[in-house]
């Protein structure tokens, strides 16, 4: 049953793109301090930065996750659609 | 004294750090959710178990992911380390700011918004004035001083910061080409293992079409129906490679022949004896892999889909004989009866068949040319016999699973004849049955041992 162990375990990986493409971008960043203070304005850039980064790491995340379960869908989809056509061979007596 | 290149006092004194000390450990805690989450999916896309181009495809990208990552959260921990030593330098700066306020004002100075210091003593001669002035001038000097080293250090800082995480937003991933899925990957195998034995094997698993090899096809059936596991012991399935390995008697040893995925797709294309090719695409898938094998082992100079046509010489649709079969897959030829010559051996084919059945033996019949009520030059698969003597009724299964173009004209896959009518009558007719001297519809009982 190793097909099945493989399709399981894609399947695993693909449902943890998932959930793991929530969590990369999870968390909020803390108040940025007096605004006059030049730290404070970097600071809040920083956090900017790590926004911009999260929001990509997510898409690539559940972009990954996709690609995954294609792969596994097309494989057994392929699958199913040879045997249909061979299945389409009639019989002879 | 006009301030105005630092902030006003007041506001440098209420600055904090708690943006750069709880700013440091958003991103250190973020930076490590990063890594742990892009090191999670390329160790489970290694352990999945998936081999081949897509594979490799799908490992190159993960990896590359969280080496990128990595490089991202590796800027935020150095922006963290920046904005947490900067806490603490912002803060003693503060500090000194704070203790040279106190002092100037414990000294009796008023200290303002804009660095301006001012006694609160009240003075007489011009002397005493000028001393004290010249003391807060210098209290201004040194707070303007400390102000001056805060703003710098806090500028300092951010430009510290800024430059630590300023890469950090630009993080792209590259999704060059189109997009769509991974490539199919080639070395996830089309049949595997799991395709062999749907239900423990039984003859009706076998379908004969238009390949000409009843022989083996009934004697595999009838193996299929005495003992399944002999079936199974036959075939050893390797993930690895794909591959199923057979184990056929050459006739002086045990040969293991590989079926490979190719193989299977060729049986299957050439009407091969499994159901798999005749609308149950979830059907038993061992015939075909012993059928593919004993073609391979009985014409391995020819490419498989000769092996298994009908062409004389080059394939096994050419017709054997169900001994020969039975020795590939037993390793010997078994008992074989000829019904002609049962008159001369005194042997009894009732008691035979009935026996070997009770013993888990498989059993098969072959008509000879004048196969009537069966139809002629054919293998059946015995799966039962009730009475004795002649007039003991034989069900037999047709390899083609139905027998509508045989004598009897049914759709249903056993026919029940009397064993009388089998071994017909008269004298031993050769390679010439029904001749005016006999009749013998049957020329041969096979009865395998399996050991």
């Amino acid at each position: 049953m190793t097909t099945l162990r493989v399709s399981d375990a894609l399947q695993g990986v693909a449902s943890s793109c998932q959930a793991l493409a929530g969590q990369v971008s999870a968390g909020a960043p803390p108040a940025s301090g007096a605004s006059g203070q030049p730290s404070a304005a970097a600071m809040k850039v920083g956090h900017a930065g790590v926004k911009a980064a999260a929001a990509a790491m997510t898409a690539r995340m559940e972009s990954t996750g996709t690609d995954i379960a294609f792969v596994d869908m097309t494989y057994n989809q392929t699958e199913a659609e040879s045997v249909q056509t061979l299945s389409a061979v009639a019989p002879v007596m | 004294m006009a301030a105005t290149a630092v902030p006003a006092l007041s506001e440098l004194l209420s600055w904090n750090t708690d943006h750069l000390t709880e700013g440091a450990q958003y991103w250190e805690s973020t930076a490590d959710r990063w890594d742990s989450a892009f090191a999670e999916v390329d160790q489970q896309i290694h352990a999945s178990g998936w081999q081949g181009e897509a594979f490799d495809a799908a490992t190159e990208r993960s990896a590359g992911d969280k080496v990128k990552v990595g490089t991202v959260a590796d800027q935020l921990r150095e922006g963290a380390s920046v904005a947490r030593q900067g806490a603490s330098d912002i803060s003693a700066a503060q500090n000194r700011l704070r203790y040279l306020v106190e002092d100037a004002q414990d000294a009796g100075f008023d200290v303002y918004d804009d660095y301006t210091v001012e006694s609160r003593q009240t003075v007489v001669t011009a002397a005493e004035q000028a001393a004290l002035q010249a003391q807060a001038d210098s209290y201004a000097d040194e707070i303007y001083g400390g102000a001056t080293q805060l703003a710098a250090a806090d500028q300092q800082v951010g430009s510290g910061v800024a430059a630590a995480v300023g890469q950090v937003g630009e993080l792209s991933f590259d999704e060059g080409g189109p997009r769509g899925p991974l490539p199919e990957d080639p070395k996830r195998h089309k049949w595997t293992d799991k395709n062999l034995y749907p239900h423990d094997p039984t003859a009706a698993d076998v379908d004969q079409k238009t390949i000409g090899d009843c022989y083996l096809d009934s004697t595999m059936a009838a193996i299929a129906n005495a003992n399944p596991q002999w079936i199974k012991d036959r075939i050893h399935y390797d993930d690895a490679t794909g591959n199923f390995d057979v184990t056929l008697w050459d006739g002086h040893e045990w040969k293991h022949i590989p079926v490979t995925q190719d193989d299977i797709d060729t049986d299957l294309a050439n009407n091969g004896s499994s159901w798999v090719n005749n609308g149950q695409p979830n059907g038993p898938l061992w015939p075909s892999v012993v059928e593919s094998a004993y073609a391979k082992l009985n014409y391995p100079n020819e490419s498989l889909g000769d092996a298994l046509s009908n062409k004389k010489g080059v394939g096994i649709g050419s017709g054997g004989f169900a001994q020969d079969a039975m020795e590939a897959l037993t390793g010997n030829r078994g008992t074989n009866i000829d019904p002609q010559m049962v008159w001369l051996t005194n042997q009894h084919i009732d008691q035979s068949i009935a026996g070997a059945l009770a013993n888990h033996q498989p059993v098969t019949i072959s008509t000879t040319p004048n196969g009537a009520p069966l139809t002629e030059s054919h293998v059946y698969i015995v799966e039962g016999i009730t009475g004795t003597g002649s007039d003991a009724q034989v069900t037999l299964r047709n390899p083609w699973e139905n027998n509508n173009d045989t004598p009897s004209h049914t759709w249903a896959p056993t026919v029940t004849v009397r064993l009388g009518d089998l071994i017909g009558s008269g004298l031993p007719t050769g390679d010439h049955p029904g001749g005016p001297f006999g009749n013998h519809p049957m020329s041969n009982v096979n009865i395998g041992s399996l050991g």
